[in-house]
């Protein structure tokens, strides 16, 4: 399962990443007040914002070729009114469009707040109905709150740690941006440790079939102990990849410059394969 | 006149699980290389034929599983190109022309293996079509599944799989025709759906 | 147009049919499943797209199989025999040279020829089994040429133990007609199926067992594993393997000792009443008392039975009710009626005694047997039994019958197949210059073969002509066929539609056509139609129809003058008789109806109570047992009159071999195969992709065996390695392999290679389950070099 849904893993985590740049970046551009670096603000999470047009782009991409007929991906968007992947595709298409729009508004100067809050709730909408996709099937370790603490929670966990490595990268040295990057990868600390107890109560809740039941022979959710095994350990080695990434990330920004850049990067490395492994464990419960 | 519900019923204290339903199918519809739309499982142990149980306290029993063409259908809700979608009368169809390919249908539907993906282009052992000239060609990079074999029953014509079984196990109607077969039968016999209690509400019955 | 009705059960249009640029043809699927099914072949372009299920005009008979539904992958396997071959190198190395017809042909009779000039006719020897089953073109018609010729014909020597033994009590031998047709089983209110998975082998039969089941209907289930049929019955016996006769001899005992059998029935359908000298076994008649034989069998001769009102014996027809229980004398004559010896014989056999050696419970015996007898009318389906104690399974099967009157009536019914061919015209067809052929028995030939004798007389055979056959993987003690029989062989001929094990080890290989490539005429016997199989396709490259290869070897034989008929006109000769045209087959009707019902719907066998037997009753007691080939060897007839339970030849505990072999070896039919037919069809190898060796749990634990592991099975005659699957439905002490796959399609070795060919001299039957094996966990990478 994982192999063949690989473009669609790769999707999960680029959609979100590219949703969380801009969601953080544009917050922090709101909140950010020094007059002295305002240029270098304005910089910085102009440059992330920026980026995070070309990441979901990537991302479309990359999900084409999870579909059997890439050619016919127009025909994506006709079932908006039933089809959480229509909704999906409208809402990330709509969060590309209104970033473009964004980004050629920034360029040329002009006044953008209202379409940079039509981009970041298209972007949060697209995360929901991709998460949707799965909970509304109703599939066993899909249908619960974990899914969205999933999908979303990667909004969350690569959106700070990105935003900081932007950030520090930029240059910005400034205290005011230090206690916007501490606050945003700590919220990514409450997430995780929200899956974690998530997926300690779904580890106990997640039974193979009875080995005797027309329902777990005839059903597509039929669970084995083997597929439980590997899903608890892709959960787990994922959740503890991506906490070491968060955890990495907070002593470097606790320390105050004292640490070398690449101590951020590898701990962006960390949450982006941490997520990986988190996503992978997911599609794992799915069908074969 | 009164709307059509198409029906199939499947006596499980009859079915034999020899496969004739399922090689009906498979040749009347030139189904590709490994791809079945009515595949026959084994009620019992965990492999074919294989009992439940310790010898010689032991159960088996045999049901076919294809596409169970839901009333309240996940896989039409879930399709975003509105490539599966339902007939009046009852017949969940696959549009290979406005498939995707996505495979979300194959996420939503409750049952295990019902629909087919051509990761490929279709392959089959002989050089000529087989089975059906009437039936739709299948396409690389689309999904497929029973559709009561539509072209059939639209001639009046019974699904493949029906008359062929052995054990006279399978029937197919309008269940909304007090005089068919199929009513008469669900009304005198105790019948069951499987995964009653996903919602779908499948328009296939096993009798038991 | 197909109407659209309340029910669909239409499933075939002239106009969707039409629309589609289909012509359809109605065709004859003729393996031997028993089934004859009837099917639609559709082509398109030239080409045959499809296969339906064609209808007999009374719907309850329709029916089709898996098989049947994938003949269009057999017409077009690539393995294909396309034209002759030659062997060049040794046998069964697989170098050929394609040869035409003609050297073929030529090849073929100037070697018959110069066998028959040096060695006698007999030196050629025709071998089929059942393979193909048309009139013309399938087995029976290899016949005509052997009695022309005065060859030898190899006779199957298969399916022929509990057959001959019932057959015997019948009077009609070793001859497949003995129950009702399978319809009527729908009528049973009993239905023992012993021996007999009917859902996998005669699936067609299935319905009207489930239908009586539903009509309240008891099902018991006698097999030592828990096959589809047991998981659908109301009561399941595992039977010990080879304890069928005890078990039927107690079921006996129990209907005697409980007085549960029809007396009237006994009385006057039997030979119960009947006297049997105590010098000489036999019933005792009316020329014994007057000393004046009769001076032709016309005349008739009475039996001889014992008036309990006036105390003396008197002529069969002058009693109304003689006695039934009795030691006589009679002029001199100690006499006992046949009953009282069955009485005294079967009180061997009581349930207390014979658990142990079926084990099964005492109570389970007494409750068949109280259901066969009481809740009638009962029927027993009967599997062949494949022990070499058979024999006494079938005898003993019509004393049951013989006892409770459980036969010639609706829902009674007993043994094996039905009427097939009776209203045929064979005499002409078969034995046109009368019957001159020398019919061996295939169990008996490599006998008749180290020896060069058969029935005291020199017996060279040479050559031997292989049609509708693979008897290298379908008969017995396969490395003894290659090794020994073969090889005696000079000249060995082999016919078939693909590549078979058979085919491989022949000198010259001729290509058949396909059944839907010729035509032909088929029935029953499982269902009560004649049915014409019409030519749908041209044969497939150089393929002959069976006809046309025999029309060759005629002409190159001399006796080309017999084979000037065309297909048509053998069918014609075949149904030329009053009782074909008194059911309106006429080859007429049969062109313009395809399919004409020839037997009743539910037809009873034996209607009346007339049996073929020389009494015209049920001989339960046998006066004179022979053996059913005469091959001049006399047998102990003292253990035949009546059956004895000897245990099987190899599979039972005290065979010390058994220290060596301990598991029972089961070669069984599934419903992937029809004997080795369908061994390549693509579409099912997709649901059956290999052989799989069955094994209880037990037993493979103590052997460190799981689910996938590759084993070998083996005994001292040879192996089969293959992957292993465990399975709660063997009975512990035995396994079972898949029969009908080919030697390449094993990892190593066949399942063939286990069996054994000891010969039975009373029933010559091949004994495919009374075998005992072994099997070990093997490193597959072993047999992966001899590839």
């Amino acid at each position: 399962m994982i192999r063949k849904e690989m473009s669609l893993i790769i999707n999960s985590i680029l959609v979100p990443l590219a949703a969380g740049l801009f969601i953080f970046l544009s917050v922090f551009r709101a909140l950010l007040s020094d007059p002295v670096d305002v240029h270098s603000i304005r910089y910085f999470t102009g440059a992330g914002m920026a980026l995070a047009g070309p990441v979901v782009l990537l991302g479309i991409i990359i999900s084409l070729f999870h579909l059997g007929n890439p050619f016919r991906a127009y025909r994506s968007v006709k079932k908006i009114d039933t089809s959480w992947l229509s909704r999906e595709v409208f809402f990330t298409g709509s969060f590309f469009g209104l970033w473009l729009l964004y980004f050629i508004m920034e360029l040329k100067g002009i006044e953008n707040f209202y379409m940079i809050c039509l981009t970041v709730l298209a972007g949060l909408l697209s995360v929901v109905s991709m998460a949707n996709i799965y909970h509304s099937t109703g599939k066993p370790g899909w249908s619960g709150f974990n899914t969205y603490f999933g999908f979303l929670g990667s909004i969350i966990i690569l959106g700070s740690v990105a935003s900081s490595v932007i950030a520090v990268y930029g240059g910005s040295e400034s205290g005011e941006v230090r206690v916007l990057l501490m606050f945003s990868v700590s919220s990514a600390v409450f997430v995780l440790a929200v899956r974690f107890i998530q997926q300690v109560v779904l580890f106990k809740k997640l039974k193979p079939d009875e080995e005797w039941s027309i329902d777990s022979l005839v059903s597509g959710s039929s669970l084995n102990k083997e597929t439980i095994s590997r899903y608890k350990t892709y959960i787990s080695s994922g959740w503890i990849l991506s906490s070491l990434g968060i955890v990495c990330a907070i002593f470097f920004l606790a320390s105050s410059g004292v640490m070398h850049f690449v101590v951020l990067a590898v701990s962006f490395a960390f949450v982006v394969a941490g997520e990986f492994l988190e996503r992978c464990g997911f599609y794992i419960l799915g069908p074969e | 006149m009164a709307k059509k519900r198409y029906v199939m019923v499947v006596d499980m204290k009859r079915c034999i699980g020899c496969h004739t339903c399922a090689i009906a199918c498979k040749s009347g519809n030139n189904l590709p290389n490994e791809v079945w739309w009515n595949r026959v499982l084994t009620f019992g142990g965990k492999d074919m034929d294989t009992p439940h149980g310790k010898f010689p306290n032991l159960q088996k029993q045999y049901l076919t599983l294809g596409c169970q063409h839901c009333d309240d259908p996940a896989c039409v809700k879930a399709c975003p190109a509105g490539a599966t979608y339902k007939r009046e009368d009852g017949v969940v169809m696959q549009d290979y022309d406005k498939c995707l390919g996505c495979r979300l249908c194959i996420m939503a539907c409750p049952y295990d293996s019902v629909r087919s993906y051509n990761e490929d282009n279709p392959e089959y052992y002989l050089d000529f079509t087989v089975g059906d000239k009437m039936v739709k060609p299948q396409q690389k990079g689309t999904v497929s599944k029973c559709n009561f074999c539509v072209d059939r029953i639209d001639n009046g014509l019974s699904p493949n799989c029906v008359d062929v079984c052995p054990a006279k196990a399978r029937f197919f109607g309008d269940i909304e025709d007090p005089e068919s077969e199929v009513y008469k039968l669900l009304n005198a016999n105790k019948h069951t759906q499987l995964l009653a209690d996903k919602g779908t509400n499948p328009s296939v019955y096993f009798l038991i | 147009m197909a109407k659209q009705g309340a029910s669909f059960s239409e499933a075939f249009s002239p106009e969707v049919s039409a629309a589609q640029d289909e012509q359809v043809y109605s065709c004859m699927c003729i393996g031997n499943c028993q089934s004859r099914c009837r099917l639609f072949v559709h082509v398109r372009d030239g080409k045959a797209v499809k296969t339906s299920m064609a209808p007999f005009p009374d719907p309850r008979y329709n029916r089709v199989c898996l098989r049947g539904l994938s003949q269009v992958q057999r017409i077009y396997d690539p393995n294909r025999l396309k034209y002759p071959m030659k062997r060049v190198g040794e046998r069964g190395e697989g170098k050929w040279e394609r040869i035409s017809w003609d050297e073929a042909i030529e090849m073929i009779t100037t070697k018959f020829k110069g066998y028959q000039e040096e060695f006698g006719k007999q030196s050629i020897a025709f071998s089929t089994v059942s393979g193909d089953m048309g009139f013309v073109q399938g087995i029976y018609s290899i016949k005509r040429l052997t009695n022309l010729l005065g060859a030898t014909e190899t006779e199957y020597s298969l399916d022929m133990s509990d057959t001959f033994g019932l057959g015997r009590v019948l009077g009609n031998g070793g001859v497949f007609n003995q129950r009702n047709d399978p319809a009527d089983l729908a009528n049973a209110k009993t239905i023992i199926i012993w021996a007999a998975n009917v859902p996998d082998s005669h699936p067609h039969d299935w319905r009207f067992i489930a239908d009586a089941q539903q009509a309240g209907a008891k099902v018991i289930v006698i097999d030592p594993r828990y096959t589809t049929a047991a998981a659908k019955a109301d009561r399941w016996i595992s039977i010990r393997p080879g304890a069928d006769p005890a078990l039927a001899m107690s079921m006996a005992n129990v209907i005697i000792t409980e007085k549960l059998y029809d007396e009237e029935f006994m009385l006057n359908h039997t030979v119960a009443p009947f006297l049997v000298r105590e010098d000489t076994k036999k019933f005792l008649r009316q020329s014994d008392l007057t000393g004046i034989k009769p001076e032709s069998p016309a005349i008739p001769d009475p039996y001889i039975v014992w008036d309990p009102t006036s105390n003396e014996g008197k002529m069969l027809s002058e009693v109304q009710k003689p006695a039934l229980e009795g030691n006589y004398t009679i002029c001199n004559f100690k006499v006992t009626t046949a009953y009282t010896l069955l009485r005294d014989e079967m009180a061997d056999y009581p349930p207390e005694k014979v658990a142990g050696i079926c084990e099964v419970e005492p109570e389970a015996i007494r409750e068949v047997a109280r259901l066969y007898a009481q809740n009638k009318p009962s029927s027993i389906y009967c599997g062949f039994i494949q022990y070499n104690n058979g024999l006494q399974t079938g005898h003993a099967w019509g004393i049951l019958a013989s006892l409770t009157g459980n036969i010639a009536k609706p829902g009674a019914s007993v043994g094996h197949c039905g009427l097939s061919g009776y209203n045929l015209n064979f005499i002409p067809y078969l034995f046109p210059r009368g019957m001159n052929a020398h019919i061996v028995p295939w169990i008996y030939l490599k006998e008749v073969l180290k020896s060069g004798k058969f029935k005291g007389k020199d017996h060279p055979i040479k050559a031997m002509f292989i049609i509708a056959s693979n008897v290298v993987c379908n008969a017995t003690n396969q490395k003894e066929i290659l090794n020994t029989i073969f090889p005696a062989l000079e000249f060995i001929v082999a016919v078939d539609m693909v590549e078979t094990d058979t085919t491989k080890y022949a000198d010259l290989v001729l290509p058949a056509a396909h059944w839907f490539e010729r035509i032909d005429i088929a029935q029953g016997p499982d269902q009560p139609h004649t049915t014409l199989s019409e030519k749908a396709l041209e044969p497939a490259y150089e393929s002959k129809s069976t006809t046309d290869i025999y029309r060759l070897i005629a002409k190159g034989m001399g006796i080309g003058e017999f084979y000037k008929h065309s297909d048509e006109e053998f069918i014609q000769m075949l149904i030329d008789t009053d009782l074909a045209r008194a059911s309106g087959l006429t080859w007429e009707n049969l062109v313009e109806k395809k399919v004409i019902q020839t037997l009743p719907t539910c037809w009873v066998n034996w209607a009346g109570n007339k049996f073929p037997s020389p009494s015209g009753r049920l001989e339960f007691y046998l006066e004179d047992p022979k053996p059913r080939i005469d091959c001049g060897i006399e047998i102990d007839k003292s253990r035949e009159h009546l059956p004895v339970f000897t245990p099987p030849f190899e599979a039972w505990p005290g065979n010390p071999l058994m220290k060596k072999y301990p598991l029972v070896y089961h070669t069984v039919r599934q419903r992937w195969r029809l004997h080795s037919q369908w061994h390549g069809t693509p579409w099912l190898r997709e649901l059956d992709a290999e052989p799989l060796v069955k094994i209880h749990p037990k037993d493979a634990e103590a052997r460190g065996i799981n689910t996938g592991d590759v084993v070998e099975v083996f005994n001292d005659r040879g192996h089969v390695v293959l992957k292993a699957v465990l399975s709660e439905e063997m009975r512990p002490g035995m396994v079972s392999v898949p029969k009908g796959w080919q030697r390449h399609q094993f990892i190593a070795g066949s399942y063939q290679e286990l069996t054994q060919d000891h010969c039975n001299t009373s029933d010559f039957n091949q004994s495919f389950y009374d075998v005992l094996c072994e099997v070990r966990k093997v490193d597959k990478s072993a047999y992966e070099k001899l590839k």
